[in-house]
Order: C-alpha cells, then structure tokens, then sequence
C-alpha cells in the first residue's frame, strides 16, 4: 500500500468530510465584496517600465540547480546537514530575455528590470521593476538583528532548499546583449509576495564567491563559498550559514 | 506603466475567479487559518496583491490563476501562523488576540470533531498536505507544486500525518471513552 493510502478508505471519507464542513463553516455568510472595490485600488508606487528600462540591462536568471553542502546556523545551534541532490533546472528562453544595451551595476541597484524564470510553482514570465528598499541601500552593518523582521530558518526538506518556507536564494546570471562580461550575483526572492528582496554584489567571472556582507539585514550573514559556472543551467556547490533572524519587508 | 482590464488577460481572469470562488477560497484559507475574519483577510490581500502586480506589470501573465491565488493564500497563511507566533510571544498581544478569537464565530462541535482536532495537532507541513489531498483532492504532484517540495516530500508528510491522525485518533477515544 502506498504511503498516501495508509488510510483507510473510511477515515478518508471522514477526513473529507470534515474538511468540507469546516471549509463551508468559514465560508457561511461571507460577503463577497464589490470588484470595484479591488479594481479601483490604488497600485503601490513601484511601476514597471521605469528606471529599469532606462538602464537597459539584459538581465536572464538562472534558478540555481543546487547541490548543497550546507550548515546551518540556529541561534547558537549548529544543525550540519549534507545534501547533495540538485533542484531544478530552467533554462532561459530566448523570447524571456529582452533589453537595450549592457548596463552592469557593481552595488545594490536602486531599480532593475528584471526577466524572471520563476520556480517550477509559477508558470509564467514576467518582466518587472523591483525596487530596492531603502533599508537595503547603501553601507554596510554589522548588525544582525533584524530591523523590521520576524524569525525565520533556512532549512531543506528532503534535500530540497527553503528558507521559512517563504525565501529562496537564486542565483543569477546577466548576460550584456551587445557581449561583454556575464556576471552573476545571487538575490534572495520571496515566493509569496514575487519579490526580489536583496541582490548581492557581483560575483566575479570565474563563479567563486566571497563573502557576501554589505545587505542591511541578516543574509548579511550569508558565508557562501564554491564554484558556479556561467551557463543557462549552473549548477552551484556551497556552503553557507544563516542566522535564524532575517529582514522582511513585508510590513 | 498602468493597464486596463481589457488589456491584461490575467486580470479579467483574477475578476472571474474573484466573482465566482470569493467564498469558496474563504473556506479554504479558513482551513489553514480557522479564523474567518483572517481568511477573509487573507483572500482579500490575496488577490489585491495579485491585482496591483497585473496593473502595473502588462506581461504579467498567470497561467492557471486559481492555482496561484490558491498557492499565495496558502502562503499567506503560513505568514500569519509565523507573525501570529510571534505577537503572542508579547503579552499584550496575548490578551488582545484572546480577545479577538473570543468575538470570533465559533466552529461547532461535530460528529467529526475529532478528526477536525487530530488535524488540528498535526505539524503544519502535514496539515497543509492533508488539507490539498483531502479537501482539494490534488494529485501528489499538484500538492508538490502548490506546497513547493518534492513529491517525496508530500508523500511523507502525508505518511506522517496518516500515523499521527491515527494515533490522535485513538489517544482521543481512550479520553472519551
């Protein structure tokens, strides 16, 4: 019997059942509001097209396929855990990428306009400008207490990589379309609100990656060292450490 | 650069789905969440987010929007699990979300409330798969994508949940009986 079928064809039943009665209770009497009242909604600030077209940097992410060697850090606890199996792939179309010239940036950019290859969760594509928060403009802190955060973990799950459920760490890979230099840089990117939290400075063109410190939050924290290499698919080894604290801009 | 409905597919698609399962993704976030003033809520951001990132991004393109605002709505509820943890680590907060789940309308008693209570227990990963495989009835790789982990992940935590269900289950009955 197959580990979904452990249970009996009953307590499905009645598992279903349950969930049916409960879902229909937390439905009963909601009001559904007005679509206006949504459509009409004010978009925030941060509009598409803007700066980051200026810029005109052709920018293709490379979902990193992972092979991790990985230690985390807990509060004061160490939890060593080895893995070793990649993640995924996707491989940037030609039609995903789309630019004007080979504007390359060494520091946070204040806007970018980005194609993203989204995780294999969201099939679609999308063009977007992210826009930096301040909080993550700027010098460097030692700081390691959150700003404006709540507690957090990375972690994995069956050897796949997470991060609270919410963060993953890409990597990513800018291609100048008139030639030039591909770097990379890695930025974290929360799943649920499509945002692109924190860009890390360039990594240099052989893949080796330093210490990344100069985020004004806690993946300041992040120690990643390995090799990458420059390809639509890379395949990244590293080990990294996290605390268990890290900036959210979710309000 | 702002569009119009007409000129965004995704949004006339996110106006369907809002008109008809309004209610329906209420009872499911209130799954997660068992509060129906936070599912309400949940939906509500849901979809505003959803809505804005459409208006002002034009290529924004949702394949299957009812998969993804089914997704963010499970995501979001892991977000107010995580700061609901964290209010209650303040007193104060305490008192107030007491106060808060008191005015809320209370999920009646039922034949079937011990299975309610057995995955109420259950770690929150377990649950949610549960939740998509029993109420939603998704196939393991659907769960695996909704949840973002492996199928072997899903298979696990299904396993898990199917032995902690069971033992709740008979733990609760020597309580009763």
């Amino acid at each position: 019997m197959s580990a979904e079928n452990i249970l009996s064809f009953e307590l499905e039943n009645a598992i279903r059942s349950t969930l049916q009665t409960k879902a229909s209770f937390g439905a009963k009497g909601v009001v559904t509001p007005s679509w206006q009242a949504f459509s009409q909604q004010p978009a925030p600030a941060a509009t598409a097209g803007g700066i980051g077209s200026a810029l005109g940097t052709q920018i293709a992410i490379a979902v990193v396929s992972i092979g991790v060697i990985a230690s985390a850090i807990v509060g004061s606890v160490v939890y060593p855990r080895t893995q070793n199996k990649p993640q995924q792939e996707n491989k940037p179309s030609e039609n995903q990428v789309s630019s004007t010239s080979s504007t390359t940036t060494t520091s946070l950019p204040e806007e970018t306009t980005t194609t993203i290859i989204p995780p294999t969760s969201y099939v679609r594509s999308k063009t977007r400008t992210t826009s930096v928060p301040p909080q993550l403009q700027g010098t460097t802190t030692t700081s390691t207490t959150a700003v404006n955060g709540y507690y957090t973990s990375w972690h994995w799950l069956d050897g796949e990589f997470f991060s609270g459920d919410f963060y993953g760490l890409w990597l990513k890979t800018l291609t100048p379309i008139n030639g030039g230099e591909t770097i990379q840089t890695f930025l974290a990117y929360n799943y649920s609100q499509l945002e692109v939290l924190w860009e890390s400075p360039r990594l240099n063109p052989a893949g080796h990656i330093s210490i990344i410190s100069d985020a004004e939050f806690d993946l300041s924290e992040l120690v990643i060292s390995g090799v990458g290499e420059v390809q639509s698919t890379v395949a990244v080894n590293f080990t990294y450490h996290a605390t268990t604290e890290i900036f959210s801009i979710i309000p | 650069m702002t569009t119009t409905t007409a000129a965004n597919p995704t949004l006339k698609k996110l106006e369907q789905l809002y008109k008809k399962s309004y209610q329906p993704l209420t009872g499911f976030a209130f799954l997660f969440v068992s509060s129906r003033e936070t599912a309400e809520e949940i939906v509500q951001d849901v979809f505003l987010l959803t809505i804005n990132k459409a208006k002002r991004d034009h290529v924004f393109v949702i394949v299957d929007v009812e998969k993804y605002i089914k997704k963010a709505i499970v995501n979001r509820s892991r977000d107010y699990h995580r700061k609901s943890f964290l209010r209650k680590e303040k007193i104060e907060d305490l008192k107030s979300s007491q106060v808060e789940s008191e005015n809320q309308p209370t999920y009646p008693s039922s034949e079937n409330d011990s299975i309610d209570r057995a995955i109420s227990m259950l770690p929150r990963a377990q649950r949610e798969c549960i939740i998509l495989r029993y109420f939603e009835d998704m196939k393991l790789s659907d769960i695996a994508e909704t949840l973002s982990i492996s199928e072997g992940s899903v298979k696990s935590h299904l396993h898990r949940a199917s032995i902690a269900i069971k033992d709740a289950l008979n733990t609760l009955e020597r309580e009763d009986a």
